[in-house]
């Protein structure tokens, strides 16, 4: 019997270690992506002002502060139950859609992306270092436009990384005229570095073998189901919209609003692990697997491009079409599909950026929407790494009395912990791995960005994954708990 | 320049606040080997653990310590390095995340009673999850700390300071690189009344975008923090929370802060009379814990713990 350790799992946000147990034979026996932290926020929000939550919370994530910091705005104008004024509402849209488009960059270039960009580097230069060396003008130009991006993140939200604006029922304060044309320019740029990144994927990235092969290989591809917020349209949209579930097999299971889309998702706790994993109560829960029956789904870029029938914006549907025509079917289940969808979420978040940086009523003075009695409120968003929900119950005087969270690394939570099972039984089946071919674990839950900071803002130690062994017919045979 | 940059309880913000130097970052990173680092490079714990002691010329921890792991990988990381500094308000002061030392168990109040941290089914004991410290630490309560990069997370203007410092092989010891004076000095409000006449909650009113927080009633921590950040909170037209963490003088941020809100209240003429209504005005101040010590809980909240303790053993 023999044991696997990648520890620490890098170029990600948060702690993991990876666990590959394998049998006398040197088969795979089961493989747990384990997470070694726990900082214990619902712990402590307890009993803090109400309009605290969007800077508390927000330092459950430093990578996505943005999204926590809405998220929370959003769950504390329901309690407080505030019509939020037209130039706050696009403060907050044109500030979420650039922190998209950043944190999007910030994985195709820096965390995911050396992976694809330099598929035969060495360990030491596999890595954003590795990336500038062998592309020198993309790499200033991505820091450069990313430093701008941030400096609309700084101007509209106080601070860029953990932004101080949102408050229930509006912002901090009007935005200039001075500012929105700094942001005007800015946003301009991303959507330029849109194009750009755009050229890069089908140049350098897509023409791979090696990534056609992780695309197109079953190894790779998990059926399950998608979540994600779309507009009226069925476009994908990150700061507000129903939230719609697709199934396995791509039809509609439900559109529902953030409360009622709460309503639908049950956690399953299984007495061998501390993880509560999210399943979808349409369908119950059938044991950790994918598939068209089970409950599981998966949220993030490739989620929201698998419920959407269109994108928001017209550059973005350019690359929509192509990524459609590539695989030829839908839902596209393959999980390397989510650096591509990434892509073109980040130029369709640039576009609308761009777009509401001219909104005459961005500049308005009107911020601050009336509030009502504190009481109890629910707010959804997607965060770049897919669906967020904060839901609070206030007391009298506005403080906590109750918080809780279903973040988008916890929703991918089961599809995480399959890609890595799925690729270390490929890895494997080629004999003892090498450090090269330990690293393509790590690409697979690297597709899904995740953000195990988020997953363990309360969540248990470790995403277990169970080793099921059916026979032709489909009969479990053994099931191994991890 | 050889650096080690690790995240123990932490959430990624101190990393990704290196970004923040825009195009000063790809001079930082030419000037610098990067020996250790996860969220940017592959370089793995054993990778670390094989390096001699002191060949890493500058380590950076953010984060709080929470875990015995964490406790683990700094004082490996000591080992190695000739300079380590806490980087951020976690591992500074403890931060956010110490406010869990609020309550008590806090693995039993997320996983619910017994629980105890395992290996998965038939695996070795080794194979669990590291065991949670009682409490959340700042840096400088497990191993020694030779300089500070303060807030959550470090802004521009001090990381740059930092490297610049770094560069140049010219870090004193103990040093802070902030400034020594309260963030008011550099807030452009103004600053009349100098009165508390009533406490509002930055969400109750939108404040007047020249004068001074303060003196419109919104708790702003600005007279008691260092200055450092340019007063991009006040700027952004909210209080100053503290994150760059209190100035020599102030010492315990909350006791400062009480103590200057206590000479500052004013209900009618000054004097006994106008005690009650003064009372009033301050007991409207609720969560103080969180409010006053919000970053710092784990480094100055100790003494209060200890009270709160002896209190209930007392009633007990």
């Amino acid at each position: 019997m023999k044991k696997i350790v990648i520890d620490p799992i890098t170029r990600l946000e948060g702690h993991g270690k990876i666990l590959i147990y394998l049998d006398e034979e040197g088969k795979l026996r089961d493989a747990i992506l384990q997470v070694p932290e726990l900082r214990g926020f619902e712990a402590f929000c307890r009993g803090r002002r109400a309009e605290e939550m969007p800077q508390i919370t927000e330092r459950i994530c430093g990578v996505c502060p943005e999204a926590h910091h809405l998220a929370s705005a959003k769950a504390l104008d329901a309690a407080f139950q505030a019509e939020v004024p037209k130039p706050a509402r696009l403060q907050r849209e044109l500030f979420y859609n650039t922190y998209i488009f950043s944190d999007h960059l910030l994985h195709l270039v820096f965390l995911g992306g050396p992976d694809l960009l330099l598929p035969d580097a060495e360990k030491a230069e596999r890595n954003i270092l590795g990336v500038i060396k062998r592309f020198p003008d993309l790499g200033r130009k991505v820091v450069e436009v990313r430093a701008q991006a941030q400096k609309i993140l700084e101007l509209i939200g106080g601070k860029a990384i953990h932004p101080v604006f949102a408050l229930p029922g509006g912002v901090a304060k009007p935005l200039s005229a001075e500012d929105r044309g700094i942001i005007l320019a800015a946003s301009e740029r991303m959507v330029e570095l849109g194009k750009t990144m755009i050229a890069v994927f089908h140049e350098e990235i897509l023409p791979q073998p090696e990534f056609q092969s992780l695309l197109l290989s079953e190894e790779t591809w998990l059926p399950t189901h998608y979540m994600g917020l779309v507009d009226e349209n069925l476009a994908p949209n990150f700061y507000d919209g129903l939230v719609r579930v697709v199934t396995a097999e791509g039809a509609e299971l439900f559109r529902l609003s953030g409360p009622e889309a709460l309503g639908k998702i049950a956690e399953r706790s299984e007495p061998w692990t501390y993880v509560k994993f999210p399943y979808l109560t349409d369908f119950g829960w059938q044991g950790l697997r994918a598939g068209p029956d089970s409950g599981i789904y998966r949220v993030g870029p490739l989620a929201r491009l698998n419920v959407a029938e269109r994108m928001a914006t017209p550059l973005a549907q350019e690359e929509y079409e192509r990524f459609l025509d590539f695989f030829g079917e839908k839902p596209v289940h393959a999980t390397f599909a989510y650096h591509w969808a990434r892509l073109i979420e980040m130029v369709q978040a640039a576009e609308t950026a761009a777009k509401l940086a001219k909104e005459p009523e961005l500049t308005g003075s009107t911020v601050r929407g009336k509030l009502g009695a504190p009481g109890e409120g629910v707010g959804v968003i997607e965060a770049a790494r897919g669906t967020l929900f904060h839901h609070y119950k206030l007391d009298p005087q506005g403080l906590v009395e109750y918080a809780n969270l279903i973040v988008a690394t916890t929703h991918n939570a089961p599809g995480i912990g399959l890609s890595v099972k799925q690729m270390a039984a490929a890895v494997v089946e080629r004999g003892m791995p090498d450090e090269h071919l330990l690293n393509r674990v790590e690409m697979a839950f690297r597709a899904y960005d995740p953000c195990l900071a988020c997953a363990t803002h309360f969540l248990p130690g470790r995403l277990p994954v169970a080793v099921e062994i059916y026979d032709a017919e489909g009969k479990l045979l053994r099931r191994v708990e991890g | 320049m050889k650096l080690a940059v690790y995240w123990t309880g932490s959430c990624g913000g101190c990393d990704v606040s290196f970004l923040e130097l825009g195009m000063g970052l790809l001079e930082v990173l030419s000037r610098v080997e990067i020996v250790f680092w996860p969220a940017l490079v592959d370089a793995k714990r054993r990778d670390l653990e094989r390096l001699p002691a002191r060949s890493v010329d500058v380590t950076l921890v953010n984060g709080v310590i929470r875990t015995a792991e964490n406790k683990e990988m700094v004082e490996i990381l000591r080992e190695k390095s000739k300079f380590l500094g806490a980087y951020g308000a976690c591992a500074h002061l403890g931060g956010i995340p110490a406010l869990a030392n609020q309550v008590n168990g806090v693995t039993e109040i997320v996983f619910g009673p017994g629980f105890r941290p395992g290996a998965p089914l038939g695996e070795a004991a080794e194979d669990a999850p590291p065991e949670l410290l009682p409490e959340a630490l700042s840096l400088d309560e497990v191993v020694p700390v030779d300089f500070v990069v303060p807030g959550c997370p470090p802004p521009a203007g001090l990381i740059a300071r930092f490297f610049e410092a770094a560069f140049a092989e010219a870090i004193s010891p103990g040093r802070i690189f902030a400034g020594e004076k309260a963030l008011c000095e550099e807030c452009p409000r103004t600053r009349e009344d100098r009165r508390l006449t009533r406490i509002v909650r930055p969400h109750e009113v939108q404040p007047d975008p020249e004068k001074c927080l303060l003196d419109q009633g919104i708790i702003c921590l600005g007279p008691v923090t260092r200055a450092g950040c340019g007063a991009a909170c006040p700027k952004g037209g909210m209080p100053c929370t503290g994150c760059l963490g209190p100035t020599p003088k102030a010492g315990d941020p909350a006791l400062a802060m009480l103590s200057a809100l206590a000479s500052l209240v004013r209900a009618g003429e000054e004097g006994e009379s106008a005690f009650p209504e003064e009372n009033k005005i301050l007991d409207s101040l609720v969560d103080p814990i969180g409010t006053l010590y919000k970053y710092s809980f784990a480094k100055y909240g100790r003494p209060l713990l200890k009270l709160a303790r002896k209190r209930q053993e007392v009633r007990a």
